[in-house]
């Protein structure tokens, strides 16, 4: 039975040893989880990093993401179904998973960014983020990204 | 008495034995002492009290500035203990000549470190008076001081040396001019005998009248008890005035100590304002940059999709040309297809069952139709993708500016940071943030306690004067019932005799005060014409010491003028009435006896006034030493003095250390002061 990301609910999940990070970051870099997902996940497509399967620890619902968030998503599985391949376009869940993927792919990118590198506690349960409002984190991640932003819209 | 040299030998700021020599050539009169606050100026004057008395206070000094009674060079203490010398031995030497006969007076005095205390100790006192070629050495204390006051009478002491606050004073509408003028009255007089006797004769009064009271009977016992409670009412209250007097000059001591704190204070006070305001810049700032952090949290709301500008523009003109190329929306087309196919002919007429080409076409078409809930996302997507786009645009600004005002205040911080740095670099490790606040308040308080005690002693006077005209009234009434009853024994007789002798006294002494009091007037007339300037000697007429020793300056129409005059004209009046006390200290010869020292007396006078001081006061006296400040002894003065051909002697106060001051004489003619005219200037 079709179904749409735009439409129906799911839960998000990422890998369990992220949740720490993503628990650390919420209030410090970003208001919600889905905000860090959601850069998760353009940061692993943009450099075609994915997870090889998906993670099992739940983070939010996602009814949660903004329309904005929503239209990249679909961007990228427009893009990804250019070759006929629609079955992510009909399916809001399989949609869900493939963006999954990234998200822990692009995690592991941000892990070892700048930004966070030195901050990463490794522990045995997962991945902890050891920084405090001086570190001023919010502010670097927004400069990354407007970095980003800028040396693509040059292009 | 004529000074020629003074010697000083680790005295204040001199360190070691330096020496200056005064002008004294009667055509070349003026020394000039030239060198900046705290280099060392009033020291000199201060050598020159402690040389002749032994005097460590000068009348400017506030009851409690024990430091500047301190007269041993410290730098020399510090050395000592350096050294472990025992201690160090400094003195004074003044060479004077008076009459034929030339003296020189040693006076030594010791410092020494005592558990990190600096304690110093009189020393010796030497006079050496040569005669005719014959020298003769005195070492007895008292018999040094008696020839020393007779060639220099100490009373007047406080009058060789002018500062501008003593100026301010004298023609200041308060209590202490008034007190400044009497005392200077007094002291000329030198009437404490009288006073002594007057105290006497009142002891005796109240006794006398005692045994009368307890002698007599009706109407004139009454009276007799009126005037024994009058007379000891008019003791108390003089006892009061006594007292408030004491805490006034206690409380004014005070103040004057404050504020020489506050002045000193002055410098770093600007300082510390100035980090209090970079301080709360700084906090400012820092809280802002904090509010701009929290609000960069809301601004990362769904910044990740700038990341993927590029996609979705990619994805948007990809749709959009599947559109315009009619392959979306396939609903419709798959509903067309479908009614080609039902019923065998196309929209435009061709019948496709008889055209092969056709249908294969319509059939090709109907297999690139996709599923509808494809469909719907890519239409979905498509309308929503414009907006994203524009949201990035939007956010990509906010996203910039809030970065930009975060650099902002950064750099604001930083500079604020730099600055205080540097400020408290300038401050150094003074812990004196809490001492000035705690000034002002005690200054406050200090003024306030002032103005009750002048209350209080106006009060207490007016209530004198009502008891002096009561006890006279009653004093009447005993006499008149005396001679009614005929009351002739020798008890009353003693009683009139004593208030008769006492009130003689009292009006000795109020003629001898009022008969100096007119003089000093004269002679301060007369010098004030001399030097102020002509429209200041067209508006006023004299100078006069009122009743209550007020001072006061009186214009053509008699009336009084002063707290009219300008700060120049308030100065002139300050110098010819402490010039007056001089000349009649000099048993009033046309030259003032005694040397005079000026300190910056041209601060607030105009050129004319300036000119006319620059041009009379070498006449008025042997001797005029002017200590200057760069700031008021500048070109414009140099060149005046030279003009009037009395500058004999130029020294100058130098060094870069506290402690190290070198005195240097340098030649008049060829000496150029730093600072340039106003003229100059303005050019």
């Amino acid at each position: 039975m079709a179904s749409s990301l735009y439409l129906d609910r799911y839960r998000v999940y990422t890998k369990p040893e992220f949740i720490k990070v993503y628990q650390r970051l919420k209030g410090l870099v970003f208001n919600e989880y889905h905000n860090l997902f959601s850069l998760c996940v353009f940061l692993g497509y943009k450099n075609k990093k994915k997870a090889k399967k998906v993670g099992k620890k739940e983070l939010f619902w996602s009814q949660t993401f903004s329309p904005h968030e929503l239209a990249a998503f679909y961007a990228l599985l427009i893009k990804e179904s250019e070759n006929g391949n629609y079955e992510l376009l009909k399916d809001g869940e399989k949609a869900l998973e493939w963006l999954q993927e990234y998200a822990d792919g692009g995690m592991e990118i941000l892990l070892e960014s700048d930004i966070l590198k030195k901050f990463v506690v490794k522990r045995d349960d997962g991945v902890d983020v050891d920084a405090t409002t001086r570190d001023n984190l919010q502010k670097q991640m927004m400069y990354y990204v407007f970095s980003e932003y800028l040396a693509q819209v040059k292009q | 008495m004529v000074i020629t040299d003074i010697i000083v030998k680790d005295f204040k700021q001199f360190y070691g034995e330096q020496k200056i020599e005064i002008a004294y050539d009667k055509k070349k009169n003026v020394t000039v002492i030239y060198g900046a606050n705290g280099r060392g100026k009033t020291s000199l004057f201060r050598a020159i009290m402690f040389g002749l008395y032994g005097e460590k206070r000068l009348a400017q000094d506030p009851e409690e500035s024990e430091e500047e009674l301190k007269l041993v060079n410290k730098v020399a203490i510090e050395q000592a203990v350096k050294n472990k010398k025992k201690e160090v031995e400094a003195y004074v030497q003044i060479n004077f000549i008076h009459g034929q006969k030339q003296y020189s007076l040693k006076r030594y005095i010791s410092g020494i470190k005592v558990s990190g205390e600096h304690v110093e100790q009189f020393g010796d006192v030497k006079l050496t008076i040569t005669h005719q070629g014959n020298s003769n050495t005195l070492k007895d204390c008292e018999e040094i001081e008696e020839i020393i006051n007779s060639i220099l009478d100490k009373r007047v002491r406080e009058y060789f040396l002018f500062d501008g606050e003593k100026m301010e004073r004298l023609t200041r509408f308060s209590r202490e001019q008034k007190r400044e003028i009497e005392n200077g009255i007094k002291n000329l007089l030198n009437i404490n005998q009288l006073a002594v006797a007057n105290k006497g004769l009142s002891l005796l009064l109240k006794h006398s009248e005692a045994q009368l009271k307890n002698k007599s009977t009706g109407t004139y016992q009454q009276e007799i008890i009126k005037l024994q409670t009058k007379e000891s009412e008019k003791q108390k209250l003089e006892s009061d005035l006594a007292n408030i007097d004491k805490e006034l000059r206690l409380a004014e001591s005070e103040l004057k100590g404050i504020d020489i704190k506050l002045e000193q204070y002055k410098g770093i006070k600007e300082l510390l304002q100035k980090r209090t305001t970079l301080n709360s810049e700084l906090e400012i700032a820092k809280t802002s940059r904090n509010d701009s952090l929290i609000e960069m949290i809301n601004i990362n709301d769904d910044l990740g999709v700038l990341l993927i500008e590029n996609e979705l523009r990619e994805v948007g003109e990809m749709l959009g040309k599947k559109i315009e190329n009619q392959e979306l929306p396939s609903p419709i087309r798959e509903r067309l297809v479908n009614k080609i196919l039902k019923d065998g002919v196309c929209i435009c007429k061709t019948k496709i069952k008889d055209n092969p080409e056709a249908l294969k076409n319509i059939l090709e078409w109907k297999d690139r139709l996709i599923d509808e809930q494809v469909e719907q996302n890519l239409f979905s997507t498509y309308g929503k993708i414009g907006a994203t786009r524009e949201f990035i645009k939007h956010k990509a600004d906010s996203v910039q500016r809030s970065l930009q005002d975060f650099a902002n205040k950064s750099e604001q911080i930083e500079n604020c940071e730099k600055a205080l740095k540097k400020v408290s670099e300038q401050i150094g490790d003074q812990k004196i943030d809490d001492d000035i606040p705690k000034l002002e308040k005690s200054r406050t308080d200090v003024v306030i306690k002032i103005g009750k005690l002048e209350q209080q002693y106006s009060d207490a006077n007016d209530g004198l004067h009502i008891l002096k005209e009561e006890i006279n009234i009653i004093s009447e009434n005993v006499k008149k019932l005396e001679r009614e009853e005929g009351v002739r024994n020798d008890l009353a007789k003693r009683c009139n005799l004593v208030r008769e002798s006492r009130d003689a006294l009292t009006a000795i002494y109020e003629e001898f005060t009022k008969e100096i009091k007119e003089k000093i007037g004269t002679y301060a007339t007369e010098i004030f014409h001399k030097l102020i300037d002509e429209e200041g000697s067209k508006t006023f007429k004299q100078i006069k010491v009122s009743e209550d020793y007020s001072l006061e300056l009186y214009d053509w129409q008699d009336k009084p003028f002063l707290a009219n005059i300008s700060a120049g004209q308030r100065q002139v009046t300050s110098i010819s009435f402490i010039a007056a006390l001089a000349k009649i200290a000099g048993d009033e010869a046309e030259t003032l006896e005694i040397p005079l020292f000026m300190d910056t007396p041209f601060g607030r006078l105009s050129g004319e006034h300036r000119d006319r001081l620059l041009e009379n006061i070498p006449n008025l006296t042997k001797q005029w030493i002017l200590l200057a400040t760069d700031t008021e002894f500048t070109k414009e003065e140099c060149q005046m003095l030279k003009s009037t051909g009395r500058w004999g002697k130029i020294f100058t106060l130098e060094g870069d250390q506290p402690g190290f001051t070198n005195i240097k004489e340098k030649n008049v003619i060829t000496f150029i002061p730093q600072r340039t005219t106003a003229i100059e200037r303005r050019a």
